[in-house]
């Protein structure tokens, strides 16, 4: 059976703290041994203390997986329900910047890794220098996602029922987007053409058909019949609200919640079109939301870890708290890369 | 203490007083990390192609892109995390969180894959069926002025031909006196025979 | 009562303030160290349990008057005491408070607690501060919710299902925040748990030689640490929906409410069993110890545990057989849920072989073990009649239900849990409760019980929705109705018994021996009652398996204990004659 190590590089800071804290049962236990300083007074040797931490954060990390998890169900339902949407919509997500996050997160699991094996070959250069790559990794990994953000609500892209959809898109409820009126049909040909390029059935949404509506108020009729049928526009290729080609107006139908002009030009994509395309965006933004979040909190945890190890309190004798962190640090990483095709490339 | 050259450290046990601790080497962190990054570029270079139209895996990429994640995944929770030399219960803990979701998200999917097993219409959401009935309408309207021909007299020439037939196909035209009669015997003897056939038959 | 073998010698008159000869406690956690400060930043066990104790009895009082306040309401048709609305709030208030402030941690966090340490031979649990943390969440919880039920409470029912959750105006988001925060209390009781119960059992104690108790407890963890962050994402997504309306649940903006449904059973359901588990294992202690031997078949019902624990993960759609959820998946909930009533049985009749041949001691803790057994085989086989898809289409929703889960979660666990707390009183105190008390108690709680919630399963069968405030078409149920609610009011009586019990024991009782009941699990025999605040003055070692009454006490013949000797209440035990071993972890006398 180990007793504690008597031979303790802290020994003096353990007797010092030992010598005050004699009279508190609680906390210091074993009056006249020798113990070292970290090892807490409930386990019998540090051997089960360093074992026993780590098992506790592996099953914290346990929950941080069934945590993102279902996120992750979520997610693939919608997907499974709705699968041109997220194709659609992962085109708006700036793939190059998304790689880099991931390289950048990638390398910050490598610096991780060798801030452990630092503190465990007594290398406090190595641990600290590394602890600070990791801390400024992250902060990377968040600047570019701030910027992906800004991009994206400059755009007009958020969740649910902020999300600006195009003028002339059809809600799920039937009801227009606000700011527009009502317009005339379309054929179904357009829509059905989009809708059977090379996806799977199923029962989404095809671009042209949610242009089209009850009409509410007949549109001008050239003949005295209301008119029910309009040519399909020419350039099937213009992602232009189905809308504007009706009433030939360029562009001005409704009140757009951005500029005409330039601005109208960078939301391209179906997606804006699409009435459920609020969802899609929902999830993006609760799931890379509350991974920035863990970021974060990451972040703040290696730099404790960092200051702490300045001062020396690491080394191979215990490091519990640096691995523990790095442990948390590797799932972080692992949830990104997940995250990183679910949204970016697929 | 500080030992900066790993080669001659004393064993860990001896130096720590506790058991020894496995160390991952320097190479073995690079070496995962290259394996990491060559799988980011595979898997982005996929999508890349895919995109252009060079790799048409269709169904197929979304189950590739999770596998190419899954083997990263489990590169970072082998090597990085230490799995492989660690003690059971943490690998089964991991694992078992997997497990786990992997129950949630199937058990999930028997719902949500098969809501239209019986009623084919149960799980088509309610903006869908709507457009898809204006495009039948819409379809079907192409087809009016054939089905409905514009009529050829208009009300102006009644004026002028009191006696026209402003209605050449009859279609509103009232039934002719004789139908009631001509309808009539025919009901009640359709009747008893509809009976008897219903009796027969049934 | 004519068990005892031996004639009991003559005993010492009743004695107050002195414990029997050499059952002082040395130094005793209760006492040591003072002041309420001490109290507030504890980080032992046991300190710890108590704190919970006192916590989850006040809100269960607080559930049971609600509760009260319902079948009041419920008295006669037409409105009796409240309208409509109040109705709403209060039933809901009624489930939330007795789900998430009162039954998920009612065993694990207070005896759970108190006990696990003592049980395994170790000094606290894994992360003693950790454990400080959990019952410091678990009160920032509770005033979110109580804030929510200052500001009007909920109506939703305690299920919060969308899209009424998310649109209605009553105060979801501060009561969703506190089961969110609650949510995570309960993480790190079942984290601390798992790390101790492997990591810190003493030398001797093999997987094979826990308590079965501790069975449980373990089976319990793996469940909070997988089930509860579920609900901690559902709250989430509530609020954002509620918030934000970011969608996920709305189908007007693409969502499925029915996807809410499959995110909150995924937890409530596995939530249910760590109501249940933790209760199973009180009544393995109390049947092994009231009948003077082993618990029959100890691997079947430690694996049964664990078994519960993994297929409750899978059977959460039966909860959903009328939302709408395709055919396909409630088929194979409906038989996965006939599975998991075979572990549950096989309990039950391990039990019930435990007391046969043996010498059944009919204290009050073995009347609620013996109670627990009638009531909860009830809900359990009414429990797999609602599991099977046709009859669940015509009783979901019905009080054919409210029954049922009245039956496994109060005639189950509440149950087990009293009798686990009179049981383990004299532990916990150092006082000995009032027997003849006890033994009423248990007789009101065990008759108000079945009159209030028995009839149920008829009123359900007729017809009578649940959460419903009047029934003005079903006047003929009035009288069932009038039954239950006396039954209510003959169940509170009982229930009120044992609080009485309970204080008047802090202030009156005997003090206890160590070791009153011949129990034969570490806590009896190796520590004082009430513990030394370090719990072991020497690390134990393990030499007998937990039920090995005969070995401790000498039972001759098959060890079956007609012959054994029944310890004197007032004498306990030998407690100096165990072993233990010194590796330097030795406590200052």
């Amino acid at each position: 059976m180990a007793h504690p190590n008597p031979e303790d590089s802290h020994g003096d800071a353990a007797h010092g703290a030992h010598g005050d804290g004699h009279d508190d049962l609680y906390l210091v236990g074993h009056d006249g041994q020798l113990h070292p300083a970290y090892l807490q007074h409930h386990f019998v040797s540090a051997q089960q203390q360093f074992e026993a931490s780590k098992l506790g954060m592996w099953l914290f990390l346990v929950t941080e997986i069934l945590l993102f998890g279902g996120m992750f169900v979520a997610y693939s339902i919608y997907r499974a329900w709705y699968p041109s949407l997220f194709e659609d919509a992962s085109l708006q997500l700036n793939t190059t910047l998304g790689a880099l996050n991931t390289l950048v997160l990638l390398l910050s699991s490598l610096t991780v890794a060798w801030a452990i094996r630092g503190a465990q070959t007594d290398n406090r250069r190595v641990l600290f220098w590394n602890l600070i790559a990791t801390v400024a990794l992250a902060g990377t990994f968040m600047v570019v996602k701030y910027f992906e953000y800004e991009h994206k609500f400059h755009l007009g892209i958020f969740p649910g029922q902020s999300f600006e959809y195009a003028p002339g898109t059809t809600r799920v409820n039937g009801e227009l987007v606000e700011g527009t009126r009502a317009v005339a049909l379309l054929p179904a040909e357009e829509g059905a053409e989009h809708g059977a390029e090379g996806r799977d059935g199923g029962h989404e949404p095809t671009v042209g058909a949610v242009g089209q509506l009850q009409p509410a108020v007949p549109v001008e009729s050239h003949d005295g019949r209301t008119e029910a049928i309009v040519l399909p526009p020419d350039d099937p290729g213009a992602n232009l609200s189905p809308a504007e080609h009706v009433t030939g107006e360029g562009g001005t139908l409704g009140a757009e919640p951005h500029e005409a002009g330039e601005e109208h030009n960078e939301r391209e994509g179906p997606i804006f079109s699409d009435p459920r395309a609020g969802v899609f965006f929902s999830i993006y933004y609760v799931m890379t939301g509350i991974h920035g979040l863990h970021v974060i909190i990451g972040m703040i945890a290696i730099s404790i870890l960092a200051y702490r190890s300045r001062k020396g309190v690491y080394s191979s004798v215990y490091y519990t708290p640096v691995e523990n962190v790095g442990l948390y640090w590797h799932v972080v990483d692992i949830i990104w890369i997940f995250l990183f095709p679910l949204m970016y490339l697929i | 203490m500080a030992h900066t050259d790993d080669a001659h450290a004393p064993t860990h046990e001896e130096h720590t007083g506790h058991g020894a601790h496995h160390v991952n080497s320097r190479a073995l962190l690079l070496r995962t990390f290259g394996g990491l990054v060559g799988l980011t570029i595979l898997t982005v270079g996929l999508a890349f192609a895919e995109r252009a139209g060079v790799l048409p895996l269709g169904g197929l990429s979304v189950p590739v892109a999770l596998a190419i994640a899954g083997v990263k995944a489990t590169l970072v929770a082998l090597y990085f995390m230490g799995l492989k030399y660690d003690s059971r219960t943490n690998a089964l803990a991991f694992v078992g969180a997997i497990v786990f979701l992997a129950i949630f998200l199937s058990f999930t999917f028997l719902d949500t894959l098969f809501r239209d097993t019986f009623e084919p219409m149960s799980a088509v959401p309610v903006d869908v069926i709507r457009a898809e009935s204006a495009a039948l309408a819409a379809r079907d309207s192409l087809f009016d002025d054939a089905t409905n021909p514009a009529s050829l007299v208009t009300p102006t020439d009644t004026l002028l031909f009191p006696n026209a037939q402003t209605d050449p196909t009859g279609a509103a035209a009232p039934a002719p006196v004789a139908a009631p009669d001509a309808a009539a015997p025919v009901a009640p003897e359709a009747v008893p025979a509809a009976t008897d056939a219903g009796e027969v038959g049934g | 009562m004519a068990t005892l073998a031996a004639p009991r010698p003559a005993s010492a008159p009743a004695d107050t303030t002195r414990y029997p000869a050499g059952h002082e406690p040395v130094h005793n956690y209760l006492k040591e160290p003072k002041g309420i400060w001490s109290w507030l930043t504890t980080v032992d066990h046991k300190r710890i349990g108590i704190m919970y104790l006192i916590s989850v009895a006040t809100f269960f009082s607080l559930g049971g008057i609600l509760a009260l306040l319902v079948r009041l309401e419920l008295f006669s048709v037409g409105p009796t005491i409240m309208g409509a609305e109040a109705y709403n709030r209060v039933f809901t208030m009624h489930g939330v408070v007795m789900v998430f402030a009162f039954i998920i941690p009612s065993v694990m966090a207070t005896l759970g607690n108190f006990l696990l340490p003592l049980m395994i031979g170790a000094k606290d649990v894994a992360f003693p501060k950790l454990n400080l943390l959990s019952l410091y969440i678990y009160w920032g919880g509770m005033c979110f919710a109580i804030a929510s039920i200052y500001t009007g409470g909920v109506d939703t029912g305690w299920t919060f299902y969308t899209p009424y959750s998310s649109s209605t105006s009553t105060a979801v988001l501060a009561m969703g925040l506190g089961v969110f925060t609650a949510g995570f209390s309960s993480i790190l009781t079942g984290l601390n748990f798992i790390v101790t119960i492997h990591k810190m059992r003493a030398p001797g104690m093999t997987w094979n030689r826990l308590p079965l108790f501790l069975w449980s407890v373990y089976a319990t963890s793996i469940v909070q640490i997988l089930a509860t962050p579920v609900i901690g994402i559902t709250m989430l997504l509530l609020a954002l929906e509620r918030i934000l309306h970011i969608g996920i649940f709305d189908p007007a903006l693409g969502g499925d409410p029915v996807l809410f449904q499959h995110f909150f059973w995924f937890y409530s359901h596995p939530a249910v069993y760590i109501m249940i588990l933790p209760a199973f294992g009180i009544i393995s202690e109390l049947m092994g110890t009231f009948s003077r031997q082993r618990v029959y078949g100890y691997r079947a019902v430690a694996l049964s545990s664990v078994a519960i624990a993994l297929l409750g993960f899978m059977v959460w759609g039966h909860h959903m057989f009328t939302s709408g959820q395709s055919p396909v998946s409630s088929v194979v909930f409906s038989m996965i849920t006939f599975l998991i009533g075979i572990p549950s049985g096989i309990k039950v009749f391990n039990w019930v072989w435990t007391m046969y041949k043996g010498s059944v001691w009919l204290k009050t803790p073995m009347l609620y073990a013996l109670s627990f057994l009638f009531l909860f085989t009830i809900g359990g086989v009414t429990g797999v009649m609602v599991g099977a898809l046709a009859v669940d289409i015509h009783l979901h929703d019905t009080y054919f239900v409210v029954a049922h889960f009245h039956y496994v979660m109060m005639g189950g666990t509440v149950i087990a849990m009293l009798g686990g707390l009179y049981y383990w009183w004299p532990k916990m105190t150092g006082r000995l409760y009032n027997e003849r008390l006890g033994q009423i108690s248990a007789i009101l709680v065990f008759f108000g019980f079945n009159m209030t919630f028995l009839i149920q399963f008829v009123m359900g069968s007729q017809g009578m929705p649940r959460r419903y405030y009047d029934y003005p078409d079903m006047p003929w149920l009035e009288p069932l109705h009038r039954i239950s609610t006396i039954g209510s009011w003959i169940l509170a009586a009982g229930l009120l018994c044992t609080l009485i019990n309970g204080l008047w024991s802090l202030k009156r009782g005997k003090l206890a021996p160590g070791n009153p009941w011949g129990g034969a699990t570490l806590e009896w025999t190796h520590a004082t009652s009430p513990p030394d605040p370090h719990n072991f003055a020497r690390t134990p070692l393990v030499t007998h398996g937990p039920y090995d009454y005969e070995v401790l006490f000498g039972a001759g013949g098959d060890g079956h204990s007609s012959g054994a000797p029944v310890p004197n209440v007032e004498v306990g035990g030998p407690q100096e004659a165990e072993k233990s071993i010194d590796d330097g972890t030795r406590q200052p006398t």
